[in-house]
């Protein structure tokens, strides 16, 4: 018998989720389709495919291709643009009581104020998550994410447009990821989310060229778990405001190891293309968890890390 | 469409490559000709994707799904190796179907005003799905024929379903070792023109063959309904992975939801192969 309910709430800037566990961008599309597997209102948030100023068809195909434990994508922002997620999308997503939270990406940073200066005139909409870390965009996406600088004033300017909660997704293909998350802090976001996927290539040696048509993708899945483990770490205890761990969650140990490393919430990506109820698993192994070691709140992992 | 597991009725090869594998469900499934499903590899193994097939049978009463696939990589040299009694996780009845004169879908409804027969068309492993549409379409009495090619003998499928089809199925190979030698395109061109004002194609098979196909149908004014094939990453439309060009506005449809089965004529074919053929 349990001494006490544990409590996953957590708080994002303005709002408060349910619990840690988010699905990540682009893994999860807009809710609908996973809603025949579960009920996704019992997810904590609910990160949006990413959202452009206008319709991207994105990268020729093949844009996926299986690696060893993971997979390499070069999908290319694939989606209708702002305006018809307004229509299209953003109607089912607002009937849902988990946050949802938008992915915003460009080429440019006046893409990413024009699409949240529209989508500030939309209800049921409970932040932004914005992609300045993409690794399959020509122009623009990654190399904001690279730039500290460029980082800092783009949160800033998106800072001034919006009350809801700002998230920054940051890229791990950088020397110090803590410095381009402070420059994040330092613009005001209320939290970042790490990390994005890291560049990488698969070569077919009989037809001797790039697998993907796009030669280079982001590498996503278990393989890259140390790695996100390892940034949320240094990003952690490099800021003050919350950090959303990603990479690599295959099972409720892998969503706890990220709590320990600092993180305050976790995104389930690649994960769902195996597991679609991956995420309930998860939220049920961390309530136990936390039982079984006696963690009244998730703030209380940061602690506990020897 | 759902999550669920299966245990493992039969697994065995039935030609050069070639596997059927037979699944037992607790639950009924109802898969429609056309649609796929979607496995899961053993968790301890590094390959993390599902592996999608299409089915190629499906008994109600036994509530058992087959599906006829090749050994061409990595992931499937391992299904092969898994043994009648195991179980698998499977998504399955995902994507659409092939029309059918029993569905109230708008296309077939259209189609089926003028079409009085149908032409099942696969090339190698592609027969799955069109077994499984000459099943569904005899079964309501709506006249088809089957026509499967193969590169060789060695390729011609060891199934009892081949067999007693007859006047209903013309076999192909490409090197004469059986059949009509020739590809499937070459079969469908000693056709009489005659019967193409009522008659559509159906097909499964590589991209290539899909190609040609679409041009015959194009010259003898037929509809052509196409299974499509991508490299999957979700298998419910969520990441936008396995997306086919088309002719629309949008400019593309997923496989595994606006697909797999699409109008040829919605489709942008390209004249050189793709990297994924």
């Amino acid at each position: 018998m349990s001494a006490f309910e544990p409590d996953l709430r957590i708080t994002i800037g303005t709002e408060e989720w349910q619990n840690p566990i988010s699905t990540a961008s682009g893994t999860f599309g807009f809710g609908n389709e996973y809603q025949d597997y579960f009920d996704i209102n019992q997810l904590g948030a609910l990160f949006t495919k990413a959202v452009t100023p206008l319709p991207r068809f994105g990268n020729p195909t093949p844009r996926l291709v299986e690696t060893p434990s993971g997979i390499l994508n070069a999908i290319g922002l694939t989606n209708e643009g702002v305006d018809a997620f307004i229509e299209k999308k953003l109607p089912f997503l607002t009937t849902l009581q988990t946050e949802v939270i938008v992915n915003v990406a460009g080429s440019k940073e006046e893409d990413y104020l024009t699409v949240v200066d529209k989508l500030e005139t939309c209800q049921g909409i409970k932040g932004y998550e914005i992609n300045l870390s993409c690794p399959n965009v020509k122009s623009g996406c990654l190399s904001f994410g690279t730039d500290a600088f460029a980082v800092e004033t783009i949160t800033q300017k998106l800072r001034k447009r919006t009350k809801r909660p700002l998230i920054i997704k940051l890229t791990p293909n950088v020397t110090d990821i803590a410095s381009i998350a402070q420059a994040a802090q330092n613009g005001g976001a209320d939290a970042v989310s790490c990390i994005n996927t890291l560049l990488g290539m698969v070569i077919d040696i009989k037809k001797k060229r790039p697998v993907l048509a796009n030669k280079t993708g982001g590498l996503s899945g278990p393989a890259i778990k140390p790695v996100g483990v390892a940034a949320v770490y240094k990003v952690s205890r490099a800021l003050t405001i919350p950090v959303i761990g990603i990479g690599g969650i295959n099972s409720g140990a892998d969503a706890v190891e990220y709590l320990l490393a600092g993180a305050t919430a976790v995104q389930v990506g690649t994960g769902n293309f195996s597991d679609p109820l991956l995420s309930l698993k998860i939220i049920s192994f961390i309530k136990e968890y936390m039982i079984e070691n006696k963690i009244e709140k998730i703030a209380d992992f940061k602690g506990l890390l020897q | 469409m759902s999550l669920c597991e299966a245990t493992i009725k039969e697994n065995r090869p039935i030609s050069v490559d070639f596997y059927r594998m037979t699944l037992s469900f607790e639950n009924s499934l109802s898969p429609l000709a056309g649609q796929f499903l979607s496995i899961q590899l053993p968790l301890q193994s590094k390959m993390i994707l599902r592996r999608p097939f299409a089915y190629s049978a499906y008994d109600a009463k036994k509530k058992e799904a087959s599906i006829i696939y090749q050994k061409r990589g990595e992931g499937t040299a391992l299904l092969t190796q898994h043994k009648v009694g195991e179980k698998l996780s499977l998504l399955t009845d995902l994507g659409n179907s092939f029309p059918l004169p029993t569905d109230n879908q708008p296309t077939s409804k259209e189609l089926f005003k003028t079409i009085k027969k149908l032409y099942l068309v696969s090339g190698g492993v592609g027969l799955g799905p069109m077994l499984f549409t000459h099943y569904t379409l005899t079964q309501h009495s709506f006249p088809n024929h089957l026509i499967a090619g193969f590169r060789s003998k060695n390729y011609l499928p060891d199934i009892k379903e081949l067999s007693p089809l007859k006047d209903k199925c013309s076999l192909c190979s490409d090197d004469g070792s059986f059949g009509f030698k020739g590809t499937v395109v070459d079969f469908l061109k000693t056709i009489d023109n005659a019967y193409w004002s009522e008659s559509a194609i159906y097909a499964c098979g590589p991209i290539p063959m899909m190609r040609s196909l679409h041009h015959f149908a194009q010259s003898v004014k037929a509809p052509l309904f196409v299974s499509m094939e991508e490299m999957m990453g979700c298998a419910v439309g969520a990441c936008m992975g396995c997306i086919v060009k088309t002719v629309d506005e949008k400019g593309y449809a997923r496989v595994c939801k606006e697909g797999p089965i699409f109008d040829s004529r919605q489709l942008v074919w390209e004249e050189s192969p793709t990297p994924s053929n």
